[in-house]
């Protein structure tokens, strides 16, 4: 009587980046539909080539990534990253609104240039750039960084994405519109039961947005589990040192 | 479990002793009524900034881009860059007892080049960035220590290069190496070294840890917090960054659109804020109310220097009341040593500033 089990969204079975060193272990990650899931990590070029890999920019030296049970080859619409620097996704010379009909037409969504520009308008707003009719005429040199990274997720959510890797390393230059972003991407985690994998080097930060956390180190995961159990009785040294470098160290 | 040097568990409890070490005492540094005019603005970039930092205290300064609080820092050592320049108020320092209060606004370029270096020093963002790439370590410090100190012996300077280095926790590798061999935590150690080498009461630090993961940016605060310990040198934080004011500040000072919103003790204004913006960045900021989810805040700021009428946070404040647009709110008593520009404050008592 029961369907069969969903296959994961995202099922990485020892992925070993390109670059990566000599005998590096590999990376087992389970990241369910709906999901949000900090992967904690301060090895930035560890972290560089897992998370191109996650997404099928880079083929991995070793290993496999599966989305929703099929083998990932080539970058997959529903698993998308969002760049820490939203500029470098964008076309400065493509407004808003020519950015997200051009990724429908790439994907072949959308028949005809009047729905293209329709489910373009619904993105917008879905990505909290209202009223999206202003948005649709401006460039990213006319927004500021928030609103830039909001336009990267309109184009996410016009492919219908399921899973967003948000690589969040670093602190912010203006964290009032970074916790903007994020509180999006939960309102649209509830709305739209999309898949976050957040991508940070501050637990206190992905602990406050994941239901599960993941401690990364050498290549490979040394603790995870439910966040509040690994708060409460880090088990590795590296969960201890993160813990010990952030505000939740008291 | 393999050596993990780069995890080293930095002492929390020994950093959190030296945090309240007693009561700092003079001013090392008082800023009145300081004023930044640029160009098309129709107000100052900063506008009327009151500031005390007292000799072995830290302070930060926290504003995100575009509040004015970056040019504050560069206000105090006169590098503001053209066409931005004071235009008014009052920048005195005075690092060590029975020291005359030295102005710092009367002085002309000469006079500040012989007081950057040896009673204030600047740590701009990612400073190991700017290091001599011909040089190594050791051999830049030295001459900036001789630079700084004519009389100094040759081999006098180079024993305290090696033990400034030893201070910031370069090893013995690093410090003989080029710029290029460092990792970007090794690098800003090493800028810091410069920065400390004439002895300066007071260090300027621009977004300390900038460029770093959350790891490395902890053993950095925690460097600067026992070299204001150790050395005596008193710290002002500009960033925003919450997370790293709490773990290295006693006093906290938040800037918007030019003016300062509120002020006082670190863990006071961050536990109950009393300005709405405060309140707004502290819950942006991670882990500060424990694991919780972080909340925006919408809108932008003001363009610098054309903040709308009234309070300049009034069109993002969740709490606005009729009023708020209209009316210009000074500076009022908040609580114990604590001041906050607004209306919803009560009115009675405007105090003085905290270190008055």
């Amino acid at each position: 009587m029961s369907a069969p089990p969903r296959p994961p969204l995202l099922h990485a079975h020892g992925l070993v980046p390109r670059g990566a060193a000599r005998g590096a272990a590999g990376l087992d990650l389970v990241w369910h539909h709906g999901e949000t899931l900090g992967l904690v990590t301060v090895e930035a070029a560890a972290a560089d080539g897992l998370v191109r890999a996650l997404v099928g920019l880079e083929h991995a030296a070793r290993g496999s990534v599966r989305v929703c049970g099929r083998e990932l080859r080539r970058p997959d619409r529903r698993v998308q990253l969002l760049h820490a620097d939203p500029r470098a996704a964008l076309d400065e010379r493509r407004s808003a609104g020519s950015a997200v009909r051009e990724v429908l037409a790439l994907a072949r969504l959308g028949r005809t240039p009047a729905l293209r520009g329709e489910r373009a308008i619904d993105a917008l707003g879905d990505a909290g750039l209202r009223p999206a009719q202003r948005y649709l005429g401006l460039r990213p040199a006319d927004l500021d960084d928030a609103e830039c990274q909001r336009l990267v997720i309109a184009c996410a959510l016009a492919l219908e994405v399921e899973g967003l890797v948000v690589d969040v390393r670093g602190p912010a230059a203006m964290p009032t519109a970074r916790a903007a972003v994020l509180e999006l991407l939960h309102e649209l985690r509830t709305a739209y039961s999309l898949g976050v994998l957040l991508v940070a080097d501050d637990i206190a930060l992905a602990a406050g947005e994941s239901g599960r956390l993941a401690v990364l180190h050498d290549g490979a995961i040394v603790e995870a589990g439910e966040t509040a159990t690994v708060l409460a009785a880090p088990a590795h040294d590296v969960t201890r040192a993160l813990l010990a470098a952030g505000p939740l160290a008291a | 479990v393999s050596a993990l040097p780069r995890y080293t568990v930095a002492d929390a409890e020994a950093a959190a002793r030296l945090r309240d070490d007693g009561a700092p005492g003079g001013d090392a540094l008082r800023v009145a009524g300081l004023t930044v005019a640029g160009p098309r603005a129709s107000r100052p970039l900063v506008d009327g900034l009151d500031l005390v930092v007292r000799r072995g205290e830290a302070v930060g300064l926290a504003g995100e881009r575009g509040s004015g609080a970056e040019l504050v820092a560069d206000a105090i050592l006169g590098v503001l860059a053209a066409p931005l320049g004071r235009s008014g108020g009052t920048l005195a320092l005075s690092g060590r007892p029975h020291e005359p209060r030295r102005a710092l606004d009367a002085l002309t370029e000469r006079g500040l080049q012989d007081v950057r270096g040896r009673d204030v020093a600047l740590v701009p963002p990612r400073a190991g960035d700017a290091l001599d790439p011909t040089r190594r370590i050791d051999a830049q410090l030295t001459t900036a220590i001789r630079r700084l100190d004519r009389h100094l012996p040759r081999a006098a300077a180079r024993a305290r290069a090696g033990d400034l280095l030893e201070t910031v926790g370069l090893e013995a590798r690093e410090r003989r190496a080029f710029p290029a061999a460092l990792d970007v935590a090794a690098g800003q150690r090493a800028a810091i070294a410069i920065a400390l080498a004439g002895g300066p009461s007071l260090l300027v630090c621009v977004e300390p840890g900038a460029g770093l993961d959350a790891v490395a940016r902890a053993h950095l605060l925690d460097l600067l917090t026992r070299a204001r310990h150790d050395l005596g040198v008193a710290l002002l934080v500009v960033t925003a960054d919450l997370a790293a004011i709490a773990a290295t500040c006693h006093r906290v000072v938040v800037v918007y659109a030019g003016r300062i919103v509120e002020d006082g003790p670190t863990a006071a204004v961050l536990s109950a804020p009393a300005h709405p913006y405060t309140a707004a960045l502290v819950r942006a900021t991670p882990g500060l109310a424990g694991p919780q989810p972080v909340h925006g805040l919408d809108g932008r700021p003001p363009l610098p220097g054309t903040p709308p009428a009234g309070c300049a946070f009034h069109p993002r404040c969740p709490v606005r009341v009729a009023g708020c647009d209209t009316t210009v709110v000074d500076l009022r008593g908040a609580g114990p040593a604590r001041r906050g520009r607004c209306l919803l404050l009560p009115a009675a008592g405007t105090e003085e500033a905290p270190a008055g």
